[in-house]
């Protein structure tokens, strides 16, 4: 289980805007964190904490402007062999737009299967298209439709069953239910789940509903205006929060969640910005705890536990609280 | 097994009959569609029978009004103008059907590269297509024609070039939001080709507003040649195409107008039924449109 997979390393990515990109925003702030076999690592923030872009970095589809990110004994960040980015799959929020419109299902999973490097014969494509509709909860009816006569559930499922095709390691799922129906959600969650236990998949799950990051993954990152504020296990994440802003994120959470935030923390201010972020911790201004150390250094992330790491200097005091 | 091939088939055809149904709803296109076929037909009997030698002089028979002899009546040399708009038909229609296939070839294989790659590329297309946006395409035909010279292929390289920088606007524009669709970024994460991608995911989505904003184009193209058939720096002088007829005719306008006129309507028909075609193509190849007619 705990095999380390993907490693990323003071990952740094940039935006440049302007006309002449003079203004720079850093939406990626050195992070490092790292993805074990088997397990689901769910990305944690509000917008623009650089959750989706991380995701996209981890699995090799944006380049980071500094540090490094390896698939097991590749690194990503150039062109990867076909096989290797075959293993790295994504699922993305908006359903609408994951489907080009003017695909049917059939021809939308015919092509991930051939690109698969699958046997091209038809037949065997047809019956390959068939069985990954099944796994995902469809059938075989859904091969001549045209995405907009599905549901956003179903569209979503055909983007799982084409993530599917490529036989893949690990899914980046950003925000996939975020855009679905309540009940929709539960279903594609359980759907993930279960596909997760029967094919050993490796999840990447972005989300800012701590009851679906609850459901579904085994270790949270928490990230912060682009930084990582605190790692660990789901669990004693939410049991016990170590960093001041994963005690707000909880306490402000309108979702249900198994535990009563211990330490209640008043959500205040907005998150900064990320083209002049304030000077050492960048979540000192909204931080009931904040000192002047707070206000000069920024924190390193630091172990505080087996597999628990935070980036606070306080972390100590919070978790006593 | 068979069976499913069949309807997903089915299902293909069914989509592409429910384009047609949408298109025959808008009645203005589909009239049009019948205007232009007739004036497509008329072309191309044009030019190989028409009632009278459209060349041939006569000055005893000289600024005739509609007759039976002559339905469009006679020019001030003469000349038959129903034989000489159904010679010209073939000149006007063709170019500006050529200038527009060569505008939105040209233009739309730039606007993709420039779109989807990015880059140094992107920065020059676009700073020669910024150069090239200055100045009114009308303006930019006539400078291209002084320059290459007059007769017909330099016309339809004029009339194509001059709306070459509109097609890369229009085509890198929608390229640009095309390829940070998750469908996109979905067939890169598979490690399918740039190219591929390009041909596969992005043109067919973007297709549809060429044809549509060609069938624009066709209207404004026409009216251009005809600009500069009427300056004198289109089609060399004998051919009667439409707007060089008007140009020669102009001193006749306001004492024999039919001889300004009848020209004068066959441009404009042919530019109007060209736009309300565009139309109805608009909402027929639109997916999002098809969606929204089902449900009302």
């Amino acid at each position: 289980m705990s095999e380390v997979i993907i490693r990323g390393r003071h990952i740094v990515k940039e935006f440049r805007l302007g006309l002449t990109g003079r203004l720079r925003l850093r939406a990626v702030d050195g992070v490092d964190l790292e993805v074990m076999r088997g397990e689901t690592v769910a990305l944690v923030g509000e917008s623009g904490s650089g959750k989706t872009t991380l995701g996209r970095i981890l699995v090799g589809l944006l380049r980071p402007d500094r540090g490094t990110v390896t698939y097991r004994e590749w690194g990503l960040g150039g062109r990867l062999p076909r096989h290797v980015r075959a293993r790295l799959q994504v699922v993305f929020q908006n359903p609408d737009a994951s489907l080009n419109p003017r695909m049917q299902v059939m021809d939308i999973l015919a092509e991930a299967i051939r690109a698969a490097g699958d046997t091209a014969s038809r037949e065997e494509v047809l019956d390959r298209a068939i069985s990954l509709l099944e796994m995902v909860g469809l059938s075989a009816d859904h091969l001549p439709k045209y995405p907009h006569e599905l549901s956003g559930g179903e569209k979503q499922r055909v983007a799982i069953a084409r993530a599917l095709a490529m036989r893949p390691e690990v899914v980046l799922a950003d925000e996939p239910v975020s855009a679905l129906d309540a009940i929709v959600r539960a279903q594609i969650l359980e759907l993930m789940y279960r596909l997760q236990e029967d094919w050993g998949l490796t999840y990447i799950f972005i989300s800012h509903d701590l009851s679906h990051v609850w459901y579904l993954s085994d270790r949270v990152a928490i990230m912060y205006a682009g930084q990582i504020a605190e790692v660990g296990p789901t669990e004693e994440i939410f049991r016990e929060p170590a960093h001041p802003y994963t005690a707000m994120l909880l306490t402000s959470s309108t979702s249900v969640l198994p535990y009563k935030p211990r330490l209640t923390v008043r959500p205040v201010g907005e998150s900064p910005s990320l083209i002049s972020p304030p000077p050492g911790c960048r979540f000192h201004p909204r931080c009931p705890y904040a000192t002047e150390q707070c206000r000069a250094e920024r924190p390193e992330l630091r172990q505080i536990g087996p597999g628990r790491l935070v980036a606070c200097i306080h972390a100590e005091k919070v978790l006593r609280s | 097994m068979s069976d499913l091939v069949r309807r997903v088939k089915a299902a293909k055809r069914e989509r592409t009959a429910q384009m047609w149904r949408t298109f025959r709803a808008n009645r203005a296109a589909y009239a049009s569609l019948y205007v232009l076929a007739a004036m497509a037909l008329m072309a191309l009997i044009g030019a190989f029978y028409t009632p009278y030698d459209p060349y041939r002089i006569d000055l005893s028979a000289a600024l005739g009004f509609f007759s039976p002899a002559h339905p469009l009546g006679t020019d001030w040399l003469g000349r038959d103008m129903l034989s000489r708009i159904m010679e010209g038909a073939r000149y006007t229609l063709g170019i500006s059907f050529a200038a527009v296939l060569l505008g939105a070839a040209v233009g739309s294989a730039l606007g993709l590269i420039s779109g989807y790659y990015g880059g140094l590329l992107d920065a020059i297309i676009q700073r020669a297509t910024d150069v090239l946006l200055a100045f009114p395409t009308i303006l930019l035909a006539i400078a291209l024609t002084s320059v290459l010279g007059v007769g017909i292929l330099n016309v339809v390289l004029a009339a194509g070039i001059a709306t070459v920088p509109i097609y890369i606007r229009l085509v890198r524009n929608l390229t640009l939001t095309l390829r940070n669709e998750p469908y996109v970024e979905a067939g890169r994460a598979m490690g399918l080709s740039g190219p591929y991608i390009l041909f596969r995911h992005i043109l067919p989505n973007l297709s549809y507003v060429i044809v549509v904003q060609s069938t624009y184009y066709m209207g404004i193209t026409i009216l251009i040649v005809s600009a500069l058939g009427f300056l004198g720096l289109g089609v060399p002088k004998p051919i009667p195409e439409w707007g060089t007829m008007i140009g020669d005719a102009r001193d006749y306008i306001f004492t024999y107008p039919h001889v300004v006129l009848v020209p004068g309507v066959f441009i404009s028909a042919a530019a109007l039924a060209f736009n309300l075609l565009g139309d109805g193509l608009r909402d027929a190849l639109d997916p999002r449109m098809a969606t929204l007619l089902r449900r009302t």
